[in-house]
């Protein structure tokens, strides 16, 4: 039995897109890469997804600069609102500040920024690599679904930092030049900093911009930094997702994938794609917006989300930022113009390492 | 209710229904659990030099708390990573090697294990669990983390049991949890809980 949807009150983004979103949909319907080399820190040149004009105050964590930035747009918060907080590293720059015998609990400071500034609510962190975003929101759907909390505020934020992107460096993910997710000749991708917030509800609403319709997850179990490239656990998810909606593969207008452009991520994806919508006359458009913004990592699953709600909006996917070439098999989904969505419903996907899958629905409000 | 369950440290193992294992250090644990796998537990500890304790720890847990169980199953499973300590002492370890090599090169096996949740994701390719894996984090209380799972079985009804862990830089508790009418005791910790259970059992 398919459950009720879950409706999307209020959602608002900040990303290298966009101070707001009608920003942000300006640089995705244009194409437009936001790349920038930041001057906080030493990235020898790589570019990175920068929100603009970000400026903590001295000793302050990018990451508490950036959460004050979003909480000062988010709505009053019925009574009885549950907060989940889906990050990887959270205020990470702490740590690099630290001295050394300091061990400093980076995501827990962002947690406990989140409760100083919501004391009345009950806060969850929630951590599933770059799949925080969608998991944590899958949560809050459970919880509002088995009436654990009138409404569920869902916050996915992660920060640029030294940290980061000498980690993802020294596993050769991170490209020289600029990202490229689906295209034959990507070289890895471009990290970004991002946060996202969706107020979700039970409780139907004619303003609300969108509805969750299903939202699941799996695990590969096969390699804790590479996907399983025959995409089988996606697939199996995806398809999972959409019986869930009681829809079917030909019913979907578009995808949003994790696209990071890097060379297995995207291969895997693709794959995992094409076992779904193999049947189906033409393969629905896909879009990766970390071609735009950078790879947000917890951040990317609520940005997709809000993004999303813009998109289906325009019943239209943005075109694929940095697309020249379509990769293998990824020419029947993905365009350097935009597609047109031919129904309202959008499939939202994050992996992360570990080999963690998220697959989840989004509607448009009827 | 907890079918099964392991608690252990760096010299000595503790499961819900077996004996007290004793060992020097985590690698003399791996060998006996290797010599000792019962046929109908498949695992894998292919990355196990390269890990550090937490993730030591969660493969083993995980391989000991599988076998305590007398109907385990993968397929049907989940696992969910739950306070403990986080991430915080692999991050301590990354950026101090980053910054020993100059700020030029960081290194992988360092930075993989900075992210709250590969414990249980290494815990869940150790044992090839394929069901929904993540970690989180909320107020010390038993109760708010096993509501969590009672909502993410009442979702998935292809799930039948969660293998839940709570790490540390050098000790982890696991516990193989089913949905039942019974009531758990509300504790701080799964470690807590580990003990109240067997406690009860052999009183």
């Amino acid at each position: 039995m398919t459950e009720p949807a879950t409706q999307i009150l209020f959602a608002d983004a900040i990303s290298a897109a966009g101070n707001h979103c009608p920003q942000a949909e300006q640089t995705f319907f244009a194409g437009r890469q936001a790349f920038s080399v930041p001057e906080h820190f030493a990235a020898h040149a790589l570019k990175h997804g920068l929100c603009s004009g970000l400026q903590p105050r001295p000793g302050e964590s990018r990451a508490i600069a950036l959460f004050d930035r979003l909480a000062e747009r988010l709505p009053h918060l019925p009574p009885d609102t549950a907060i989940f907080l889906a990050t990887t590293v959270g205020a990470i720059d702490c740590l690099e500040q630290a001295p050394p015998t300091a061990t400093p609990d980076c995501p827990g400071i962002l947690l406990d920024a989140v409760r100083k500034r919501f004391p009345q609510q009950q806060a969850t962190l929630i951590s599933a690599a770059c799949a925080s975003g969608q998991i944590a929101t899958a949560c809050a759907m459970r919880a509002l679904r088995r009436n654990r909390c009138r409404a569920a505020l869902v916050i996915g934020l992660d920060i640029t930092s030294e940290f980061v992107t000498s980690g993802f460096a020294s596993l050769g993910a991170v490209s020289r030049t600029i990202t490229r997710p689906y295209d034959e000749h990507r070289d890895g991708l471009l990290l970004g900093e991002g946060a996202g917030a969706i107020l979700l509800s039970q409780e139907s609403s004619r303003s609300a911009p969108g509805r969750l319709l299903a939202a699941r997850e799996s695990c590969d179990a096969a390699h804790i930094t590479a996907p399983d490239l025959s995409g089988q656990q996606l697939a199996s998810l995806i398809s999972a997702t959409l019986q869930e909606a009681g829809i079917t593969p030909a019913d979907i207008g578009g995808v949003i994938g994790h696209g990071t452009g890097t060379l297995y991520n995207d291969q895997s994806e693709i794959a995992a794609l094409a076992k779904v919508f193999g049947s189906c006359a033409a393969g629905p458009p896909l879009v990766s917006i970390k071609g735009n913004l950078g790879h947000t990592l917890a951040a990317s699953g609520i940005l997709q989300i809000v993004y999303g709600l813009t998109f289906l909006r325009r019943a239209q996917l943005p075109p694929q930022a940095g697309l020249r070439h379509p990769a293998l098999g990824a020419e029947q989904f993905v365009a350097a113009a935009a597609q047109k969505m031919h129904s309202p419903y959008l499939l939202s996907l994050n992996v992360g390492f570990g080999g963690l899958n998220s697959a989840l629905l989004l509607e448009a409000q009827p | 209710m907890i079918t099964a369950a392991a608690c252990l440290d760096c010299q000595k193992a503790l499961l819900l229904h077996g004996p007290e294992l004793g060992y020097n250090d985590l690698n003399e644990l791996r060998k006996i659990i290797t010599a000792d796998l019962q046929p109908r537990i498949t695992a894998d500890l292919e990355d196990f030099r390269r890990a550090g304790n937490p993730v030591r720890l969660a493969q083993l847990g995980a391989i000991l708390a599988a076998s305590d169980c007398p109907e385990w199953s993968p397929a049907d499973t989940a696992c969910i990573g739950w306070n403990g300590e986080s991430c915080t002492q692999a991050n301590r370890t990354y950026w101090d090697d980053f910054l020993a090599h100059g700020r030029e090169t960081g290194r992988g096996m360092f930075f993989v294990p900075t992210l709250p949740s590969i414990p249980a994701c290494e815990a869940a390719i150790t044992l090839k669990i394929h069901g929904p894996v993540w970690y989180f984090s909320t107020a010390a209380d038993t109760g708010l983390l096993f509501a969590a799972l009672e909502d993410l079985l009442q979702a998935n009804p292809t799930l039948r049991q969660v293998l839940v862990a709570e790490i540390h830089a050098s000790a982890a508790c696991l516990l193989l949890w089913r949905p039942s009418g019974t009531p758990l005791p509300r504790c701080q910790t799964l470690k807590e809980l580990f003990f109240h259970l067997r406690n009860c059992r052999s009183s």
